[in-house]
């Protein structure tokens, strides 16, 4: 709790200690185990493969390489983040529930050069290990689980395998195409039938040392330019291939999130797609029934940052039943609000104390299917 | 004039006509004159055999003339100047900066070789100064600028300005390979701008034969070449549209603000067509956040944070309809903020009603909408009266 306010944090991320992998890898691929450093956020090396970075960062060493990083989660940090450091990390910040997300993984498996058991032996390793570490505290704590992409019919069943056997409450998904696949790929299909299946959210997420195709990319020589790019436009890219191309409406139950790009960019993007698609010329071949904006409200959630600017307009415009916050514990995202980073959306005057709270519970509650209960662990 | 208000029309598009070539290239280049094809409805520029607009026909038709029945006289009347001052009186337009069509594509991919971009560009641009004198107080052209030669565009827009009376230049917000707008390449061009006075608008619009975003390569390492080809993420017209209009001012307003080329260039402004408004306060924020950041920051180009920088010279091209631009108001200011129309594109979907729906919105004020409508684009392209 904060203030009265029960707190979800929809976007945190794990660190994971580098021998997970021997741990909880099937035997037969124990040789392929990843190396990398602790405290590793960028592309790892697996064994028979060559390290991909399209930016150049690779994990020499990790978070802890920078002074700053290692003084601002110092405590965490020499408890390697096991659960017990991590749940007082949330409770500096007044969070109750965590997802979380992983940090090696953004790029562990996504590339175009995997073999498909490969990516999804590294897939159920690491799903294993999350919800061994969530089970810490299951009620605080939630994975979302990696999915190997280079073969549908494999992401299928580990999907299923992570949601019914391991309980973890979503799929990382980034918007970035695996295997050359155009965003309205049919062969998607299956896939998004199970998640709707199983209950559990898309949730996309950017990472921007991939070298899978990536939003401009091509026009950029910084890794400043290309952070602050890639993050938000694949974002965008993935609301409309969801909610513009057709997914949301084939399966009217498949929910997705839209984490780690603030949410502002919401009321410029939504309704220039909603626009365009009510356009005679522009729109004549938008495959959906309805407008962007009608899938959005329905399926679709949008995590944003503690201050948005235009937080008041997206509520006046979509209601305050798509927003939630997060803080993307503990990568550089965070690092300069860290541990007060709930507060100015908690302080938010502009919006009104009901809005405020629904974005930070009860919002994410919807988008994850996580029953709505306070947690026993939750500070009061 | 609209209901008291004075307007002007910052996003307004000449259409060239199919002879435009003939009449105005300079004679040692015409046999390697554009020449154009026909694409269903629409028509689109060729070089050097190679169609300027890619996609087929869907995009071509987006990107061109609207819907004939929504602007049928002007189709009559081939978009002549006269018909143009016509559709400005249906809609309460004083006054238009026009911007070109065909020209957003004809010079833009590198099958254009430099010398003939030039020659091009400088065909256009005495067409548009002749299409101008039909009412000189009313039509301003923007001078096309071809950034394959920056010496040359440099010359061009100091020509064009000099000798022509256009309020500026324009170029496209998605670069020629291998050189982004921030490219130190392009100083000419905007040390021209800068001591002339005038902006640097810059356009958009799907299908040029450039780099787009959301047509992109796997990459291993950087230095390294890709490791397949372009894949088309999105084949779709409406979302290669919608992509593109908005991706692509992103990008050249990172270049501009971000990589501090107002910074470096004082006296700079510059004019994002596409895009409208709304996005702004969320995409200044993220860039002021990296700028800030302990880990993105080391990188970051600008001296000032780049929300400070856009305050230098940056202008943005509201759509009528937007709904955040109370709030967007309230962050930046209402200095920075014009009004156009993308008349005739597709994109204008209320015509002639697009003006008298901004200026009965009731959630801006009489002072703000006076300011977007006149005093900032008079003031940002030297306009009297």
């Amino acid at each position: 709790m904060k203030d009265g306010f029960l707190v979800m944090d929809c976007d945190r991320h794990v660190v994971e200690p580098p021998e997970i992998w021997k741990e909880y890898l099937d035997p037969e691929y124990r040789d392929r185990a990843p190396v990398h450093p602790a405290f590793c956020g960028s592309p790892a090396q697996v064994p028979g493969l060559p390290v991909l970075s399209r930016t150049g960062q690779v994990a020499a060493r990790g978070f802890d390489n920078d002074p700053r990083w290692r003084t601002v989660y110092y405590e965490a940090m020499v408890q390697g983040f096991d659960p017990k450091s991590y749940l007082a990390d949330m409770d500096h910040s007044g969070v109750d529930v965590a997802v979380c997300y992983t940090s090696v993984g953004l790029y562990l498996t996504y590339r175009d050069d995997m073999e498909p058991r490969l990516s999804a032996a590294l897939c159920r390793a690491y799903n294993r290990w999350l919800s061994d570490y969530c089970s810490f505290n299951a009620d605080r704590l939630k994975g979302v689980a990696l999915l190997p992409m280079q073969d549908i019919d494999l992401a299928i069943a580990e999907a299923r395998h992570a949601v019914e056997t391991l309980g973890l409450v979503g799929f990382f998904y980034r918007p970035n195409p695996v295997g050359r696949r155009p965003a309205d790929d049919s062969a998607l299909e299956p896939l998004y039938a199970t998640v709707a299946e199983l209950g559990v959210p898309l949730c996309f997420h950017e990472g921007s040392a991939t070298s899978l195709p990536q939003a401009r990319a091509h026009y950029e020589r910084s890794g400043y330019g290309q952070h602050i790019a890639c993050h938000p436009m694949e974002q965008m890219l993935g609301l409309l291939t969801m909610c513009g191309l057709g997914a949301f409406e084939r399966h009217p139950t498949l929910r997705a999130g839209f984490f780690e790009s603030g949410a502002s960019w919401l009321p410029a993007w939504l309704e220039r797609l909603d626009r365009f698609y009510e356009n005679k010329v522009i729109g004549a071949e938008a495959p959906a029934k309805e407008k962007p904006g009608f899938y959005f409200r329905r399926q679709g959630f949008i995590s944003g940052e503690g201050h948005e600017e235009l937080l008041p307009a997206m509520i006046r415009m979509y209601g305050d039943e798509v927003e939630m916050w997060a803080s993307d514990y503990p990568h550089p995202d965070e690092i300069d609000a860290f541990p007060h980073t709930v507060e100015p959306l908690i302080e938010d005057a502009r919006i009104s104390r009901e809005s405020r709270q629904r974005i930070l519970w009860d919002n994410p509650m919807r988008c994850y299917g996580i029953e709505a209960r306070v947690p026993a662990g939750a500070r009061g | 004039l609209k209901d008291g208000f004075k307007v002007v029309d910052v996003d307004r598009h000449a259409v060239e006509p199919r002879d435009i070539w003939e009449r105005y290239l300079a004679p040692e280049f015409r046999d390697r004159a554009p020449g154009w094809a026909e694409e269903g409805e629409a028509v689109v520029p060729v070089v050097a055999g190679a169609a300027m607009v890619r996609g087929g026909l869907p995009i071509a038709r987006t990107v061109g003339p609207g819907p004939r029945d929504r602007f049928a006289d002007a189709h009559a009347a081939g978009f002549s100047a006269a018909a143009n001052l016509t559709d400005m009186d249906r809609e309460g337009v004083d006054v238009a900066i026009l911007s070109p069509t065909a020209g957003l594509y004809v010079i833009w991919g590198e099958e254009v070789a430099a010398d003939l971009a030039v020659a091009i560009a400088r065909a256009y641009n005495d067409w548009l100064a002749d299409y101008c004198r039909t009412e000189a107080a009313r039509l301003k052209g923007l001078a096309l600028l071809p950034l394959q030669d920056p010496a040359a565009a440099a010359a061009e827009l100091r020509r064009a300005v000099a000798e022509l009376g256009f309020a500026g230049g324009i170029v496209r917000a998605n670069p020629l390979p291998g050189r982004p707008l921030e490219a130190d390449a392009y100083d000419p061009v905007y040390a021209a701008a800068a001591e002339l006075g005038v902006p640097i608008a810059v356009a958009g619009g799907p299908g040029a034969r450039l780099p787009e975003i959301g047509v992109e390569s796997p990459v291993g390492l950087p230095g390294l070449p890709p490791l397949a080809p372009p894949l088309v993420r999105f084949d779709n017209p409406y979302a290669r549209y919608a992509i593109t209009s908005l991706f692509e001012q992103l990008g050249a307003s990172l270049a501009f603000v971000g990589k501090a080329v107002l910074e470096r260039h004082p006296g700079l402004k510059v004019v994002f067509l596409d895009g409208g408004a709304t996005w702004t306060p969320w995409w200044l924020d993220r860039m002021d956040e990296h700028w800030e950041n302990y880990v993105f920051g080391r990188e970051a180009p600008t001296f000032r944070k780049p929300s400070d920088d856009f305050h230098l010279g940056a202008y943005l091209v509201a759509r009528a309809h937007e709904g955040a631009l109370p709030e967007t108001v309230e962050a930046l200011g209402d200095e920075c903020l014009l009004w156009g129309s993308a008349y005739p594109r597709a994109e204008l979907a209320e015509f002639p009603n697009e003006v008298e729906s901004f200026v009965a919105r009731a959630d801006l004020p009489d002072l703000v909408k006076r300011r977007m409508l006149w005093d900032n684009p008079a003031r940002v392209f030297g306009l009297e009266g």
